[in-house]
């Protein structure tokens, strides 16, 4: 697992955008599965086969939490993620006051 | 995993209800679930005109589609607060909201600057009078949102709170024995007093995963960032402890805010009651003219302490 963090890269757009990435890191993600989180932004390439709850398990995060977003589809905890997808964790909770 | 309800394919597990469904009987559940909010807690009806409270979030936008998907007539109110990097973003999803989904259904949207009408934004008016920026912020929404229901004339003012969000502040409530605020957790609050416009949660029996989810499957374009001056809020703590207990046993979180309204329901009087209560307590404020335990309320006191300290400077 490694997460690649650039503070050039500032926004979501940015982070996936191949045109502002260089060549070299590009073909360094071909074949992987690409992972992005927030809070803060973040991107990770992970090594498929992989099932959502194992992702979440290993990010340490809960699943009533989070939401798993394969491409543009909302995926259950036993779904298989595979080499290439291109997977959102996306957070749930939100709220202040106190 | 197979729909629970139909041989589609599920794209949501729900553990505290045992079960997962497609995307067409996902959503059938959560108007379901507003549907029955609405009926058992007497909220409004078809004729009623109603004021959601948006925030750019999943939970209000997520509101206020339901609601106009149902039929309702639901407009809405932006309060921007001048949060530097935050407030324009989210003030761009609810005005795109408005303009693609809303508009046209016959929705309005009505906007508050913050910036504008009261000299500052929220950092600055909270640092003028020594006050947490989320506590500074409730204040001003809940008057702006308040104010703007009366004056409008609109039947009821609708927020997006959830399940998380009631059973996370049922916590704090409880944790720090503050039964004067655990009297008004319930999701639909009178208008008790004149000046007071009724409130209601439609979204209570939802999760905030659950709204989540019908955001994502809805294409509703949110805000997903986390509001920069919530760090390290009380309500976050909540919310995961809350979470941790969630996974260890499904429907914790429902258990304990249904189990407290229903345990409320039994030992509580009427809101009549609730309303007579109100009525001997509150009066109007000798500065806005809305309600009021004391002679000045307390969003015309934190302006006037905004006001002062801006001058004085």
């Amino acid at each position: 697992m490694s997460v690649v963090r650039d503070s050039s890269l500032t926004t979501d757009h940015e982070l996936y955008c191949p045109r502002l990435l260089p060549p070299a890191r590009i073909s360094a993600y071909d074949g992987l599965m690409k992972v992005r989180l927030s809070h803060p932004a973040r991107h990770m390439e992970l090594k498929g086969p992989k099932r959502v709850k194992e992702l979440l398990r290993e990010l340490n995060l809960v699943q009533e939490a989070h939401l798993v977003i394969r491409g543009d589809d909302l995926v259950t905890g036993d779904e298989v993620l595979q080499d290439g997808d291109v997977v959102e964790v996306r957070p749930v909770i939100s709220g202040g006051q106190g | 995993m197979k729909c629970l309800k139909c041989p589609g394919k599920a794209v949501i597990d729900l553990p505290r209800h045992n079960s997962a469904f497609c995307k067409a009987c996902f959503t059938e559940f959560v108007h379901q679930q507003v549907a029955r909010a609405i009926k058992s807690e007497r909220m409004f009806s078809p004729q009623d005109r109603i004021l959601v409270a948006v925030s750019g979030g999943k939970d209000s936008l997520a509101l206020w589609q339901i609601l106009l998907h149902m039929g309702y007539r639901a407009d809405a109110l932006y309060v921007d607060l001048g949060i530097p990097g935050y407030s324009a973003t989210s003030r761009s999803k609810v005005e795109q909201f408005a303009e693609a989904v809303a508009g046209p259904q016959g929705a309005k949207l009505m906007v508050h600057t913050v910036t504008e009408q009261q000299g500052a934004g929220i950092q600055d008016l909270a640092n003028f009078i020594h006050r947490p920026t989320c506590s500074a912020c409730g204040t001003i929404k809940r008057y702006q949102f308040n104010r703007a229901a009366v004056e409008n004339k609109y039947d009821v003012m609708a927020t997006g709170h959830n399940l998380d969000d009631e059973a996370a502040r049922l916590l704090g409530n409880v944790l720090n024995w503050q039964q004067e605020y655990l009297d008004k957790q319930g999701p639909s609050l009178p208008a008790s007093v004149e000046g007071f416009a009724k409130k209601v949660k439609p979204l209570y029996r939802l999760s905030e995963r659950e709204i989540a989810a019908y955001a994502v499957l809805h294409r509703i374009d949110y805000i997903v960032e986390e509001c920069p001056m919530s760090k390290g809020a009380k309500m976050l703590l909540y919310k995961d402890v809350l979470n941790r207990l969630e996974i260890e046993s499904p429907g914790t979180k429902q258990r304990f805010y249904w189990g407290f309204l229903e345990q409320q329901a039994r030992t509580t009087p009427a809101s009549s009651s609730m309303a007579e209560k109100d009525q001997a307590a509150l009066h109007p404020c000798t500065t806005c003219g809305q309600p009021t335990t004391s002679e000045v309320c307390g969003y015309c006191k934190m302006m006037a302490r905004a006001t002062a300290k801006a001058n004085s400077r």
